[in-house]
């Protein structure tokens, strides 16, 4: 894809952070958001870990008009989406209203909003039903109460692979750009979904870590590692074509989204091998990057032994033993479905940016015959200039993108 | 018998916007389209005009109600609804 896709503007909803800043510092000090599920008795429930986001009152940050029709998901996205546009000093009207577009990804749309009207439903009787449910429930609400919000009556789309989604939401983004059919597009992911009917769908995948320790719970790559914690929250991105997003703001952008791919791994008990080395293969070859000029990788970080043992393969089949530093942001926020890949480049660009990398938190155990380079304990300063983000979702998704520094 | 500011009292509610209700009587033949209520905001109200009040306005009718004068006329005069 010839066409250079830049990123000009962030917004950050995560369990260290409402903004950029907070997250950022949060992340590179080690500062875990991960806790006990808050917001009723969890007695009872398999696992009650999760990276929650807390002080957050959508009354602070939204128009009373939107309250009555929107899901906690979609207030956290309303706000990310905003910070993302004031940051990139996006005027829709200006770029004109049909160039400007959105594609969120979201897994599990809005389950406390729905959680409460199937209440009213069943005690009450269908008339009691709010009208909102309509869409409020709907994974693609986001992506709709955004473009509607700012005005972005441009291309637009919502993409749902689970915890791989997010990344595949930016792709799209990047392509609609290269194709010349947006000159402005938010992108990313936002989910949440814990209120309990929304918690016991996050356990119903049976590798949700039932331990209470928060430092013990959730330990990709680690020989202790049994599972994963859920989280909320995630990250919208402003792209923009980056000629035009020079002329118009001036400034250096965050960085570049050089390559994109996905791939979808064989039916269970085929004898082809898993799609994630594809996938890192065919992003790098869209970047047009060697595996030697990628400086980080940003792990999907699965937190279940056999899924950090594939990621370690295909680490290990295209870098090397030990061949590029690798960072797992995830354990200080847990795994946020489509939120996760969006706010791991969102790390992965200010890394670029900072010439810093994240340290895993918690993690002390390693498995040696993985033979990667985990970042822990405390940053690690180094020269970066290309990262490889990558996610996976349960049912077969990977997908990766390539991030470069703006010289 | 429905009064304006119980309506608009609902109106707020379901629209999430209570501004309006401050207005009074000016937006007695305002268009709710105008007044920044849709069609969802509609059948919300008229939802709730059901439990709260009893006042019972089907569907199709509420579409063609424009302004709050005509919710009003048309739940408090009943008789000409024929």
């Amino acid at each position: 894809m010839s066409t250079d896709v830049v990123v000009t503007g962030i917004g950050v909803t995560a369990p260290t952070g409402l903004s950029v800043k907070e997250y950022w510092d949060a992340t590179l000090a080690g500062t875990a958001g991960i806790g006990p599920l808050a917001g009723y008795d969890t007695t009872g429930y398999s696992a009650r870990l999760a990276g929650q986001i807390t002080g957050f009152d959508a009354r602070e940050h939204l128009p009373g008009r939107l309250l009555p029709q929107t899901d906690r998901v979609t207030r956290l996205a309303l706000l990310a989406a905003e910070r993302a546009l004031d940051d990139a000093r996006a005027d829709i009207a200006e770029l004109g209203t049909y160039a400007c577009g959105v594609v969120t990804s979201n897994a599990t749309g809005g389950f406390e909003y729905s959680h409460r009207e199937m209440q009213r439903l069943w005690a009450q009787g269908p008339e009691h039903v709010s009208v909102y449910q309509c869409f409020a429930w709907f994974y693609a609400v986001n992506t709709g109460q955004i473009s509607i919000r700012h005005g972005m009556r441009g291309p637009g789309g919502v993409i749902v692979a689970e915890q791989a989604g997010g990344l595949d939401a930016i792709g799209q983004a990047r392509r609609t750009i290269a194709h010349g059919r947006g000159r402005l597009m938010l992108t990313g992911g936002v989910e949440s979904s814990f209120d309990p009917w929304g918690w016991v769908s996050h356990l119903a995948s049976g590798t949700v870590s039932t331990r209470t320790d928060p430092t013990a719970a959730y330990l990709p790559f680690d020989r202790r590692a049994n599972g994963y914690v859920p989280g909320e929250g995630g990250a919208l991105l402003v792209l923009e074509d980056a000629e035009a997003a020079r002329r118009r703001t001036g400034r250096r952008p965050y960085g570049r989204i050089t390559g994109y791919a996905a791939t979808f791994d064989p039916a269970p008990g085929t004898e082809r091998p898993p799609g994630l080395r594809r996938a890192i293969e065919l992003a790098l070859a869209d970047a047009g990057v060697e595996p030697d000029g990628v400086d980080l990788v940003v792990a999907d970080a699965a937190g279940v032994a056999e899924l950090d043992a594939r990621e370690a393969d295909a680490l290990r089949a295209v870098f090397g033993p030990f061949g590029v530093p690798v960072c797992a942001p995830k354990t200080m926020v847990g795994r946020l479905m489509a939120g996760g890949g969006p706010l791991d480049v969102v790390c992965a660009l200010l890394a670029l940016r900072d010439g810093v990398i994240p340290p895993a938190v918690h993690v002390t155990d390693v498995v040696e015959d993985y033979r990667i380079d985990l970042v822990r304990d405390r940053p690690r300063p180094c020269p970066l200039s290309t990262a490889l983000v990558l996610a996976r979702g349960a049912g077969g998704f990977n997908s990766a993108v390539v991030v470069e520094r703006v010289p | 018998m429905l009064s304006l500011d119980q309506l608009l009292q609902i109106l707020g509610e379901c629209s999430g916007d209570e501004q309006v209700t401050a207005q009074g009587e000016d937006v007695l033949d305002r268009e709710f389209d105008a007044l920044g209520y849709d069609s969802l905001v509609l059948l919300e109200t008229s939802a709730q005009l059901k439990h709260r009040h009893d006042i019972d306005i089907p569907e199709d009718v509420i579409r063609d109600l424009k302004t709050p004068r005509a919710v009003l006329e048309y739940v408090n005069v009943p008789a000409s609804r024929d």
